[in-house]
């Protein structure tokens, strides 16, 4: 990790020297930095610059990975939390629920941890990599997938289940019906859970540490250009995650629409 | 060969008991279930259906035990049909559907016995409807449709017409009466009317405990409840469910709508000369069509457009000095009104 230093040099309060071991620059804030940095990002988009294809789609490749990975295993998890009976069933749940909300750089310090060389899971080599950072994130996004796939199966009551049951459907085919029916809830968890690995910097920077053509990412790439001044390049990127972040809000939109019908 | 044999089966949900020590046989002649709300009658029906696995005793099916292995070919012969409808996402086809498809028959198939289950519930061409836009009645009559169409051994069925309308309810009783014939049909129901014309045993249920069986026409219990039972449609007004019953109109405290059979119990009627002022929603005026005396007590019949048996002491008989064809007042409290 990079160690800076922010310090007023006093001269003008927009004015700040920012330090590090690499480099030692003074940054004038200004509109015109903004401006300039616009219209960069809109001539890097609209020339369709290799860099930032390149970055967007490991970005957008990294979070289907995790999102596929979290599903598979919460998918089943969620259905067999709702549709046993065990002990210690509202604890686990509670668990999912708490577990929504974790910081990234706290789960991303313990799996570096983990699959750093000489970690434990070392041996798999999946540090720096972007199957490590997929994994990383499909671990941070599987309490959103599991919480809120268990919320939207239990939204249909047990009498739906009742139903299916006494039309002659098997567990398994109870299971898929009722999935069925909370449809937009499942569809809304899936969404939400891509968001979060999509727009997440703190696994992407701990285990995928921003190598240029290998791990980098649009938020890992966001972080390094803004401090390194590059600010052209960094609202391209920074243009691309928030259309897809939209652009995924407005799924959602749809789906609750869905919801409300 | 018995469909159904429950022997000793009790039900606990935490602590109390929803059945307790049932023993049951039921041939294939029609059986109908009375007893008040909470009186065990859902449950009984789930335990049949294999929804709900009985806490103690023994269930048998058709002299086979039914053991956990034995549910999913249960749930297949045995199709249970519940108070309010619920429908699967999709029109009314996808829902008659739903069941054949799980066992697997070939579409043409399924085109064909979905459209004989709809002509069979008079709803024919509502097959592309949004199910879950259809008015009450209809919903009921579409999932009546999507039971029969998988051609159940037995069909059980909780309170299927109590929130509907007299025509939707009388629909649905003719289809059941007509199905009688090919299946074995269990019904709880509220509705003593319609007991009586599906059918041909009843069983009352109170707290969860069979206290009397028998012939509908002979059964104590109906007996004694077609004492002061009275059988109309129920309008929520101010908290207060007025049910009219023909002549006159029954106030309730208990919220209820669609056809209800209401019981106010004879020692809960108050009976005086004239008009009195009183908290009692309920007062009527008619005269005494009957007396009859038993021990210590005299059973008085009066006609206010319907007829009320009215209990009361022999003492308060002889001191009102009473008598046949005189015209009375009767009053009861709102809460005083059961419902069936």
């Amino acid at each position: 990790m990079a160690q800076s230093a922010l310090r007023s040099t006093g001269t003008s309060p927009a004015t700040y020297t920012i330090n590090n071991h690499h480099t030692s620059f003074d940054l004038k804030m200004s509109w015109q930095a903004i401006s300039e940095g616009i219209s960069e990002a809109l001539r890097l988009i609209l020339t369709i610059d290799r860099t930032v294809i390149e970055i967007t789609f490991r970005s957008l490749t990294i979070a289907s990975l995790a999102t596929l990975l979290s599903t598979l295993i919460g998918l089943p998890l969620s259905l067999v939390i709702t549709m046993k009976e065990f002990p210690g069933k509202n604890t686990l749940k509670f668990i999912f629920n708490s577990l929504v909300g974790i910081p990234t750089v706290t789960l991303g310090l313990f799996l570096y941890t983990l699959l750093s060389r000489s970690g434990p899971l070392g041996s798999m080599e999946l540090l720096y990599t972007v199957r490590g950072i997929a994994l990383g994130q499909a671990i941070l996004i599987l309490p959103i997938t599991v919480s809120f796939i268990i919320s939207a199966i239990e939204s249909k009551d047990e009498e739906l289940r009742d139903l299916t049951r006494t039309l002659g459907a098997s567990e398994l085919e109870t299971s898929i019906a009722v999935l069925r029916e909370a449809y937009s809830g499942v569809s809304l968890a899936l969404v939400s859970s891509f968001n979060r690995a999509f727009a997440e910097l703190g696994i992407a920077t701990m285990l995928g540490a921003n190598i240029s053509g290998l791990t980098r990412v649009l938020t890992t790439a966001i972080a390094l250009e803004t401090s390194k001044g590059e600010l052209g390049l960094s609202f391209a990127l920074s243009f691309i995650l928030l259309l897809v972040v939209l652009f995924l809000n407005y799924v959602i939109r749809l789906l609750q629409g869905g919801l409300d019908s | 060969m018995s469909v159904f044999k429950l022997v000793d089966v009790s039900m606990d949900f935490g602590e109390n008991p929803a059945l307790n020590g049932i023993n049951l046989e039921i041939q294939s002649e029609p059986l109908g279930i009375i007893g008040k709300s909470g009186a065990g009658k859902t449950t009984l029906l789930k335990i049949m259906a294999g929804l709900l696995t009985q806490t103690k005793g023994n269930l048998e099916f058709k002299e086979s035990m039914v053991v956990p292995q034995f549910i999913p070919e249960l749930r297949r012969k045995v199709t249970m049909i519940f108070q309010s409808p619920l429908f699967l996402r999709g029109d009314v086809n996808t829902n008659l559907s739903y069941g054949l498809r799980l066992r697997g028959n070939a579409e043409e198939k399924i085109k064909k016995k979905t459209e004989d289950a709809l002509e069979l519930v008079s709803l024919t061409g509502y097959g592309e409807r949004d199910a879950r836009s259809l008015s009450g009645g209809e919903q009921q009559r579409v999932a009546l449709a999507r039971a029969l169409i998988l051609d159940p051994e037995v069909l059980l069925l909780d309170e299927p017409t109590s929130n509907l309308d007299p025509v939707n309810a009388s629909i649905i009783t003719d289809i059941l009466i007509q199905e009688s014939t090919k299946r074995t049909i269990v019904i709880a129901t509220h509705d003593l009317d319609q007991v009586k014309r599906v059918a041909k045993r009843v069983i009352f249920l109170e707290d969860g405990v069979i206290t009397e069986e028998g012939d509908p026409y002979e059964l104590d219990s109906i007996q004694r409840f077609t004492e002061n039972v009275f059988t109309g449609i129920s309008s929520v007004e101010e908290g207060v469910s007025q049910v009219s019953v023909g002549e006159i109109t029954i106030r309730t405290s208990t919220p209820l709508t669609g056809r209800v059979s209401l019981h106010v119990r004879p020692q809960d009627i108050i009976i005086s000369k004239g008009w009195i002022e009183t908290s009692a929603r309920n007062q009527f005026r008619g005269p005494i069509t009957g007396v009859n005396e038993r021990i210590g007590i005299v059973m008085i019949d009066v006609d206010v457009g319907k007829v009320f048996k009215v209990q009361i002491t022999r003492r308060s008989f002889n001191e009102m000095g009473l008598k046949l064809g005189e015209p009375v007042n009767i009053s009861f409290k709102a809460s005083s009104v059961l419902q069936l």
